[in-house]
């Protein structure tokens, strides 16, 4: 296939800069991470609130570029994130956890979900730039795999960032109702380092863009003598760590999610298990005093069981009801439509992806 | 009469062995021939030996294969008038399923495809019944046959585009296509190879949301409801290697073709351009 310009065009705002002749960013950056560069929708956002179109034709100059489209289709950056304008800013959601906790499991089983039926909890996919990253991320479940025992492939801990996801819904009963989720896929060594450090856990800068924050346990640890305080203590320190740096705010929303609880009701002594998974939201119910009321505990089973009787899927539902709440934000300090402002117009607003 | 457009231009969208080019070759081949319902040829195009290549494989019963290339083959007709639409020039791309299969893996629309996207009016999605790769998970099939976890992994593979089910490929290109310029307002899935299908009582639209829901749900939150349509298609009429004497007997090729939307069913291969056509 010959190279040649694709439908992607960009506008350049520094004057100074001469990308568009000779392909190199005066900041030695990649497109679109410059701050100076505008996509199409960002351009005309621009101009309306500048509200001098003519102003900015006369800088930079208009190119077709040869860029790929904005997403490879596994993952999205946060620059892509801001992208994503709908009707409302996209669901941000955090999935929190140590390794093998079931974070990319739960990423997976809800795209899966929509694959195999037509709604999934009175909702239907309508868009995501992640299609494949869900795919890569259900693969190994799959019999195409060459897998007898399902699995999935852990989250590789990377320097460039954090990876997000996009999964866009639509409410049956109500169309114009449109959600869309970004959900963080952030690997497990991430929050052994936050729960070891009160430092990492207020650099946290995601935090501040977070609508809900999924904190997950491993009901299967939870109901093995051996594992269980283990497995509550992570999930009580982690908690705790968000909660004494402010983090946890009123304005988001928190989930505790059990999962693999398939695996936990499979075992003998259910009630034993029951219980004590039930002094664990206790304890996290005293740990969020004065918000506690923004704390949900959900169970979750992404593989089917024929011993627990639980279907794959199970308890999404509950967890998809609550991740398509409008976030709580208001908003003050935070725009409705984030945009990339050049820097010499005056900045209306900042969006605090960008302060990661 | 209403004020119709003089000239209707859709892309025809689909992977490899899809079924795009047998369509082409019965639609041919029907409309020249003035038989029948399907839309008629007011005028022969200039150049017919890329339609009649394809149109003598399916006359004969052979399986039509198009001429793999780079360059777009860009097809004009001229119809006849039709109802209240005035006689008017029918265009269609026809682009290999390789250049699809290639925007849905690399990312990257050529400039050339980009502008036949952006001057479409609609889209016509090509989906085989019969190569539909589902999401089937593991704990499914163990169940079913019984084995267990100290059963040995068959070999074990990295992912890659190739893994992706259908209706995430189809979904995934449709986006693709669909963003940034397109004025694509009508789009027709068609079911190909109907014929494996039609005997099951499913219409085109129900086997889509029980087999490709995926992409039956991208259609319902993004377009009104008339701006899509599923339609069930067999151009061959049957399969060629069990099939081909009896449809060789009959006297009309075009009698083979079979069409169905909703619980309507006929031998009008131009079905699809007809919903098209209406309220354009």
């Amino acid at each position: 296939m010959t190279q040649s310009s694709t439908t992607q065009m960009g506008i350049c705002n520094n004057p100074n800069c001469k990308y568009f002749q000779d392909g190199n960013c005066l900041l030695g950056k990649d497109l679109p991470d410059c701050e100076f560069f505008s996509s199409p929708s960002q351009y005309n956002a621009i101009s309306q609130i500048i509200g001098d179109l003519q102003k900015l034709k006369d800088l930079g100059t208009r190119k077709e570029i040869p860029l790929e489209t904005p997403s490879s289709g596994f993952e999205i950056s946060a620059s892509e994130a801001i992208e994503i304008n709908g009707h409302s800013q996209p669901n941000v959601i955090v999935l929190a956890g140590r390794q093998d906790v079931g974070k990319t499991t739960l990423i997976a089983t809800l795209a899966t979900l929509f694959q195999k039926s037509s709604s999934f909890a009175e909702y239907r996919f309508c868009r995501s730039k992640t299609l494949l990253g869900f795919e890569q991320r259900c693969f190994l479940s799959r019999i195409d795999s060459g897998n007898v025992k399902e699995d999935t492939e852990r989250t590789p801990y990377s320097t460039d960032g954090y990876k997000y996801l996009h999964l866009g819904v639509v409410e049956i009963q109500n169309r114009s109702s449109k959600i869309d989720l970004v959900i963080a896929d952030i690997p497990g060594e991430e929050f052994k380092r936050i729960a070891n450090s009160s430092e990492k856990a207020k650099n946290f800068h995601l935090s501040k863009r977070t609508d809900h924050f999924a904190f997950l346990a491993n009901a299967d640890l939870l109901s093995n003598e051996k594992e269980r305080q283990n497995e509550k203590s992570f999930l009580k320190t982690l908690f705790q760590r968000f909660t004494d740096t402010g983090i946890l705010d009123q304005r988001i929303k928190i989930q505790i999610v059990f999962t693999k609880w398939d695996l936990l009701l499979s075992k003998a002594h259910e009630d034993k298990h029951f219980k004590f998974v039930s002094s664990v939201e206790d304890e996290i119910r005293l740990a969020a005093k004065g918000f506690e009321d923004k704390v949900d505990f959900i169970k979750l089973a992404s593989r089917s069981s024929t011993e627990a009787g639980l279907e794959a899927g199970w308890g999404f539902d509950k967890l998809l009801s609550l991740w398509v709440k409008k976030p709580l934000r208001t908003t003050s300090g935070l725009p409705k439509h984030p945009v990339f402002v050049p820097a010499y117009a005056r900045e209306f607003c900042k969006y605090e992806f960008r302060q990661q | 009469m209403k004020n119709k457009p003089s000239k209707i231009e859709i892309m025809f969208v689909g992977l490899p062995e899809s079924g795009k080019s047998t369509y082409i070759a019965a639609f041919w081949n029907s409309a020249k021939s003035q038989n029948g319902d399907c839309l008629e040829i007011s005028k022969l195009p200039g150049n017919t030996e890329y339609l009649e290549s394809l149109a003598e494989a399916w006359r004969k019963c052979e399986h039509v294969t198009r001429n793999v290339g780079e360059s777009l083959e860009n097809l004009v007709l001229g119809i006849k008038e039709y109802e209240d639409f005035g006689p008017f020039d029918l265009a269609f791309p026809d682009l290999s399923g390789e250049t699809y299969k290639n925007v849905f893996k690399y990312r990257v629309i050529e400039s050339d495809l980009a502008k036949r996207i952006q001057s479409a009016n609609a889209l016509v999605l090509f989906i085989r019944s019969n190569h539909i790769r589902k999401p089937e998970s593991i704990s499914e099939l163990t169940h079913f046959l019984g084995l267990n976890e100290e059963s040995s992994p068959i070999d074990t593979q990295a992912f890659t585009h190739d893994d992706a089910t259908t209706q995430v490929i189809v979904t995934d290109l449709l986006q693709l296509i669909l963003e940034g310029g397109s004025h694509i307002n009508k789009i027709a899935i068609i079911i190909s190879a109907w014929d494996k299908e039609i005997s099951k009582g499913y219409s085109p639209r129900e086997f889509t949301e029980e087999h490709l829901p995926l992409v039956f749900q991208f259609l319902w939150s993004n377009f009104e409801a008339h701006q899509y349509e599923f339609f069930g298609i067999s151009a061959q009429g049957g399969d060629y290697d069990d099939e081909a004497e009896v449809l060789l007997d009959k006297e009309n090729p075009s009698e083979r073709i079979i069409a169905q939307v909703g619980d309507e069913k006929n031998a009008d291969i131009s079905m699809p351009i007809k919903w098209i056509m209406k309220d354009a």
